[in-house]
């Protein structure tokens, strides 16, 4: 049913003996990650050869536009068989390319640019194509997806969000019926059987959070007996069991690939089944009382990193209040650790800015995407502490069946690769982690986005005074806005200003995400003003009317400073796409905590001197924030390569556990 | 870190059923009144010490319980903290690192593999980070030495032990009678290339039975020995056993005994061969027996049993005090000191050691390191001293053991350590301003330079009487030890050539006078010539005079004529220049410094001040000044007295009868002897020329640069 043929010819590549057809996890020395971040630094030179594919796909057009429609996949399909001896190489791709340009154009009525040519290409030699934002990262992926797919690899297409994975399936059907190519979305909430259909298919559009809870599934379910103890199970009668989900990990092609790759694999996934609490729940209400009344520097201290700890006067303070409930609180070890968590409960973690409250259940929010995580719970105890915090229901005990990071899963793809807008500052991070090498794809059009300066505010106050006046300002002259807020409080907070001042606008968020679509299909209307979370970065497409164009484009204004470079290009990037005009804005506030965490403690006093009220700026401030969120990356990265060296430390020293325990 | 509840990786282990392996024996050890269970891997031989907690979940594993259900029996107080699920993690992936864990789970062959092969590489990087000790494992001598053990086991009873005290200690009074038999001109008898062949032979017998030695002991009470192999010491070969099985014995005494075997089978063997070195006419068996002492007592002494070093010693103290691996606990130990006490961290966490465990601790951690790194420096300067090329590389080698490793480490530790997660900003401040100040210290604060040097009490030139020429001594015109005028004569000396050659000069003179007399009147032109002729013999017979003249000598000023032995110089014969007595006034005294090449530039360049200390009273110094100083070297001592030999500093050539040849040349300096001072002539005396100040580090250099220089070469 799968043939990976081509996937594997002229590249070598480790088969695991698993149940399905995946790579052995790659052991790497620290000394080579680090040899490999510095050779991805090495220019590549591979003009020419590009130039000499472009020309080659370029010179077939000719000859597809007379193919009528069944020549067109019967040649497809021949193309496919040679891939299978070849692989993916020049000639195979620009053939293979040109027909299905050709295909695009007839059913979805969009021919490829060559520069997504050269995308498509670049994802079939398993590297991270760079292609500025609005692209066409989407009918891109299409080149390489239908590519693969036809080769009859298991082709899946990783999104960030069950929204983009619908969004970009639904679009791009029309195609892939036309090639006779079969299509399946995996969304949050489908049985076991239709994810399995799903797979199935050809091509799977699947957000990265599911496909890696479907691989774990996989996994438990079949234990850590080889395809071939499978078989010879089988073989003798054995009842063969449930077929897994999953076809096989052939070929992964990543969207937003450093959303998945770095900022989501900085924790492992894990799965999880909920126990009975067997804990009195007093004590929870007991610990959270304790923790509220505990004073800051005199019992607990706390660094700019959320990290918060009991002094040893704090501690000697907790076990004289703490000396007449007994049980477990007469134990040392555990009474500072029901205190430690609800100090984190109650100072480290902030309704609407970390979780919302919805259906009377504590629901994390992922910060740098805006949405809200369902199933997602805090480690041990800390879950339980917060929802006894906000008097909701306490949940039972989350008791992990399996975890795995996302460096392990992606790189047992036997072909990964994906695309972003924004790659350039993890480019060695992703080399070092996945060997995942970026390749920049040059703008069809040149850019039409102007930076109209920032202005950077003394308080949050001004600062929330100032977004609306300047969303008021521009909206007056015919043009969409849409105001990036860092949480859904701030977005909350700034929907309340408006609405105070009478001024109509749409708000985007965790909590309003069913109106998601309805709401990016009218931003990019004449006027409107568009307060969103980070859930409109990523892959968001405003779609300007025609009269908008002349008007100036969309308009964005960003309140305050991502920790990453990377969201903040990629909230700009929802204006002046593909070649459309478009102006940015940042309007922020120095008590951002951009400033408090990162900033050392001299130049945040001097920044405060300097900004009296409002403060306008043209390129200091950018250079300032530049540097810091380079330093906040650096924090980020290095908290990164700790998980990973620990997991990889934890793996050698639990080999006993056996292979699907891990 | 605090101690957790909760591990992370616990969703790997709860559902196993582990075991440990049928090989593996537990036995219960007291260290310090406080139980232990000791497990150890028959086949390998390797030990592991468990607490009674970590016991406790151990003896529940059998292989039908899952790791849950074996916790929440551990735990069932209310309390619930005996064991924390990270503990029991740790324990389980040690137990399974040393091969000592079955579980339900299927193997992972690849996984296996992948241990087998890193722990080779890790031999071979032990191998390369730590040349000048390599381990060859060679045979499994279980069997034989199982064999033999029965015949040997009463050497460690009370029969061996009498036996070895009538052999030693009357070895070692003997030993004290012989000493300067024993030691005379040691190291030329032992490094001669004769003795090196019978001491190459020699050697390996003497180790073996060494080895042995901890083998049949080990064997004694139960232990296993499997592994017998070669030791690359500083490239020489050397066997050794692996008896770490000693450490599952209860008794203390007993675990020590193994340590020290190899020991005291050396002592015995140095008193048998004190024994046959006293007896045995010379000749090859002497020779044998000689070299048995040197090999068994400086190994001994020098290596094997100093308790710095990671041998013997070290696991005898270890096995008496009941500390095992206090090199390791002395270190985890510092780090948290250091952690908690230089850091601030309140993360790190205390080992678990009692007050007299830290004292020990504290104390041995740095008192080891500061002998192994003389030991290495030594060990490296002697063996670049002989082979320049792979000693230099030899030194990086272990110059980087010594300190680019524990630096890599220390960074290591300050940039990744858990235990300062939360300080580590304030870690990396103080250490690097640690090592900021050390280097200004080093580098920019300028301390006293000074120079040593050792002088004698020593007389002006004027004060000494030479004899003015050749010749016999005639008599002493004033007494010797009376006291004498400056011009009065003192001497006589007798030259009877001198007085021919005066004699035949006279004639000549006359001779000339008479022609040039009679010339004069007759042929003034001839009488020209000979009257220059004249003039010629009058000059010779000047140079003659004053010769002779010179054969008398005076005082050159006031002062006591002394002379050695006065009786026995008439009729001896001197040469000019040659010493004859002393005019000796109280004033007069001067000292004569010799300072050595290396310092002479910084005594000629830049001197502050001299200050100098009589040897009858060290506890008084003077200060005084430079009256001249030599501008040549010269490789003669003013008196033996500075030399080696006489007790002096200065090394002079062994084949000079007279211990004044220097090996290396050396300069005079004279200096002025302090008014009040009350010196003897020919006293030693300490002199320290100061030079100013200079920070530390370059006069570090300059020393390194001359170490350098006359060692190496370069």
């Amino acid at each position: 049913m799968s043939d990976v043929r081509a996937l594997l010819a002229g590249r070598e590549v480790e088969l695991g003996d698993g149940p399905y057809l995946e790579r052995v996890d790659a052991k790497r020395a620290p000394w080579e990650a680090r040899l490999r971040t510095w050779l991805a630094k090495l220019p590549r030179f591979d003009g020419r050869r590009a130039q000499r594919f472009l020309d080659a796909t370029n010179a077939l057009e000719e000859a597809t536009r007379v193919f009528d429609d069944d020549t067109l996949r019967t040649n497809l399909a021949a193309e496919a068989r040679r891939m299978h001896r070849e692989g993916f190489t020049d000639v195979c791709l620009a053939a293979s390319f040109a027909l299905i340009r050709e295909a695009s154009r007839r059913t979805l009525g969009m021919r490829h640019h060559d520069v997504q040519l050269l995308a498509g290409r670049t994802l079939l030699q398993g590297r991270l194509a760079e292609m500025s934002t609005g692209e066409g990262k989407t009918l891109a992926a299409t080149l390489a997806a239908c590519s693969a797919a036809m080769t009859g690899a298991a082709t899946h297409v990783v999104t960030v969000n069950d929204y983009l994975a619908e969004r970009d399936a639904e679009h791009n059907t029309p195609l892939f019926d036309f090639l006779g190519l079969k299509i399946g979305v995996v969304l949050q909430d489908m049985s076991v059987a239709d994810r399995r259909t799903a797979y199935a298919c050809d091509i799977t559009y699947v957000s990265n959070k599911e496909l890696t809870f479907d691989y774990l599934k996989d996994a438990i379910a079949m234990g850590e007996s080889s395809r071939t103890q499978q078989r010879l199970a089988e073989f003798a009668g054995g009842r063969a069991g449930e077929p897994p989900i999953l076809r096989g990990l052939h070929i992964a092609i990543i969207d937003e690939a450093d959303s998945v790759l770095i900022d989501e694999a900085s924790t492992p996934l894990i799965i999880s089944e909920t126990l009975p609490d067997d804990l009195d729940p007093t004590i929870y209400t007991r610990a959270i009382e304790l923790a509220t009344s505990l004073e800051r520097d005199v019992h607990y201290a706390a660094n700019h990193h959320r990290d918060i700890w009991l002094t040893p006067g704090g501690k000697v303070h907790v076990r004289e209040v703490t000396a007449e409930f007994g049980g477990m609180w007469r134990s040392a070890m555990w009474r500072e650790e029901f205190v430690q968590k609800a100090l984190s409960a109650v100072h480290g973690f902030q309704r609407d800015q970390h979780y919302i409250l919805a259906d009377d259940k504590v629901q994390i929010v992922d910060e740098s995407t805006g949405r809200v995580m369902p199933d997602r719970t805090w480690e041990r105890g800390l879950h339980q502490m917060i929802e006894c915090k906000e008097g909701c229901e306490i949940t039972g005990q989350r008791r992990t069946l399996a975890q795995i990071t996302y460096q392990r899963f992606f790189g047992r793809y036997l072909l990964l690769c994906g695309m972003t807008g924004t790659a350039q500052e993890v480019a060695a991070e992703v080399k070092g982690s996945y060997d995942l090498s970026v390749t920049r794809i040059p703008t069809h059009k040149p850019t039409r986005r102007r930076n109209l300066g920032d202005i950077v505010c003394a308080s949050s106050d001004l600062r929330w005074e100032a977004v609306a006046r300047r969303a008021v300002e521009v909206a007056s002259t015919g043009r969409p806005v849409l105001v990036g807020t860092r949480s859904v409080e701030a977005s909350e907070r700034l929907a309340a200003l408006f609405g105070a001042n009478g001024i109509e606008h749409a708000v985007l968020n965790a909590r309003q995400d069913k109106s998601e679509a309805e709401a990016v299909a009218q931003a990019g209307g004449a006027g409107r003003i568009t307060v969103a979370t980070n859930m409109a970065g990523r892959g968001t497409d405003i779609k300007l009317a025609p009269e908008i164009e002349q008007a100036g484009g969309l308009h964005v204004i960003l309140t305050e400073f991502h920790e990453s470079a990377r969201v903040d290009r990629q909230l700009f990037g929802r204006c002046a796409r593909q070649g459309d005009p478009g102006t940015t804005e940042a309007v922020v506030s120095i008590d951002d905590d951009l400033f408090t965490r990162f900033a050392p403690a001299p130049l945040r006093a001097i920044l405060a001197s300097l900004v009296r009220g409002e403060h306008a700026s043209e390129k200091l401030l950018r250079r300032y924030v530049t540097w810091l969120q380079d330093r906040a990356e650096r924090h980020y990265r290095r908290q990164r390569t700790d998980t990973q060296r620990r997991d990889a430390e934890w793996a050698r020293a639990l080999g006993f556990v056996g292979k699907s325990r891990r | 870190m605090a101690r957790s509840p909760f591990s992370p990786s616990w969703h790997s282990v709860a559902s196993l059923r582990p075991r440990l392996t049928p090989y593996a024996r537990i036995q219960r050890v007291v260290f310090r009144g406080r139980p232990w269970y000791v497990v150890q891997d028959q086949t390998g031989g390797r030990v592991y010490r468990l607490s009674a907690a970590a016991y406790a979940f151990l003896a529940g594993m059998d292989g039908n319980a899952t790791v849950q259900s074996l916790w929440e029996q551990a735990n069932t107080s209310e309390l619930r903290d005996a064991c924390t699920q990270p503990e029991i993690v740790d324990l389980l992936s040690q137990l399974h690192g040393a091969d000592l864990l079955q579980t339900d789970a299927v193997p992972d062959s690849a996984a296996s593999l992948e241990r087998h092969n890193k722990k080779r590489s890790e031999m071979i990087r032990q191998w390369l980070m730590n040349p000048m000790s390599l381990k060859f494992p060679l045979v499994n001598p279980d069997r034989f030495l199982t064999v033999l053990s029965p015949y040997f086991a009463w050497c460690f009873g009370p029969i061996g032990a009498v036996l070895w005290a009538l052999a030693v200690i009357p070895a070692l009074f003997l030993a004290g009678v012989h000493w300067t038999d024993l030691t005379h001109n040691l190291s030329d008898r032992v490094l001669s290339s004769s003795n090196l062949l019978v001491m190459a032979c020699v050697y390996p017998v003497v180790k073996l039975l060494h080895e042995l030695g901890h083998g049949f002991a080990a064997k004694r009470w139960g232990g296993a020995v499997r592994e017998l192999g070669l030791m690359f010491l500083i490239f020489a070969p050397v066997p050794y056993v692996e008896a770490s099985s000693s450490a599952a014995f209860p008794s203390k005494y007993r675990r020590a005994t193994v340590a020290a075997a190899g020991m005291l089978v050396e002592l015995f063997l140095a008193a048998i061969a004190l024994h046959v070195w006293l007896l045995a006419e010379p000749g090859v068996m002497r020779g044998v027996a000689f070299n048995v002492m040197v090999i068994c007592g400086v190994s001994t002494l020098v290596v094997n049993g100093n308790p710095l070093l990671r041998y013997d010693g070290y696991y005898i103290l270890s096995d008496l005090i009941e500390i095992p691996n206090l090199a390791q606990r002395g270190q985890a130990w510092w780090t948290y000191l250091i952690d908690r006490y230089a850091f601030g961290s309140m993360d790190a966490t205390r080992p678990d050691e009692t007050p007299s465990e830290q004292r020990w601790l504290t104390v041995y951690t740095p008192l080891a390191w500061c002998y192994r790194t003389f030991v290495t420096v030594s060990v490296i300067f002697v063996v670049a001293g002989k082979f320049f090329f792979v000693g230099t590389m030899m030194a990086l080698w272990s110059a980087y053991g010594l300190i680019g490793a524990p630096i890599r480490k220390g960074w290591k530790h300050l940039s990744t350590a858990g235990a300062l997660h939360r300080v580590r900003t304030r870690a990396m401040r103080r250490t690097f301003a640690f090592i900021g100040g050390l280097l200004v210290l080093l580098l920019f604060v300028p301390v006293p330079l000074h120079t040593r040097a050792l002088g004698v009490v020593w007389l002006p030139e004027q004060a000494m009487l030479h004899a003015g020429g050749n010749g016999f001594f005639v008599r002493w015109l004033a007494t010797p030890g009376a006291h004498v005028n400056a011009g009065q004569p003192l001497y006589v000396l007798d030259n009877a050539q001198l007085r021919a050659e005066h004699e035949v000069d006279r004639a000549k003179v006359a001779q000339a006078q008479a022609r040039y007399d009679a010339e004069q009147f007759i042929d003034p032109t001839k009488a020209a010539i000979s009257g220059r002729q004249l003039d010629e013999a009058r000059e010779t017979l000047a140079r003659i005079e004053t010769r002779m003249a010179n054969l008398t000598g005076f005082a050159g000023e006031d002062g006591r004529l002394v002379v050695a032995t006065a009786q026995d110089m008439p009729g001896r014969y001197y040469k000019k220049g040659e010493l004859l007595g002393y005019v000796l006034q109280d004033r007069q005294l001067i000292v004569r410094a010799v300072v050595q090449q290396d310092d002479i530039d910084l005594v000629h360049a830049r001197l502050s001040g001299v200050g100098l200390r009589l040897a009858d009273s060290l506890g008084v110094a003077w200060t005084t000044r430079v009256i001249r100083a030599f501008p040549g070297g010269v490789d003669e001592l003013p008196t033996a007295a500075l030399g080696l030999n006489a007790g002096g500093t200065i090394a002079t050539h062994p084949n000079d009868s007279k211990g004044v040849k220097t090996i290396q040349r050396v300069f005079i300096v004279d200096l002025a002897l302090p008014r009040d001072s009350q010196p003897v002539f020919g006293e030693r005396v300490q002199i320290r020329f100061d030079h100013g100040y200079e920070p530390m580090a370059l006069q570090a250099i300059r020393r390194l640069r001359q170490v350098f220089l006359s060692h190496f070469g370069v």
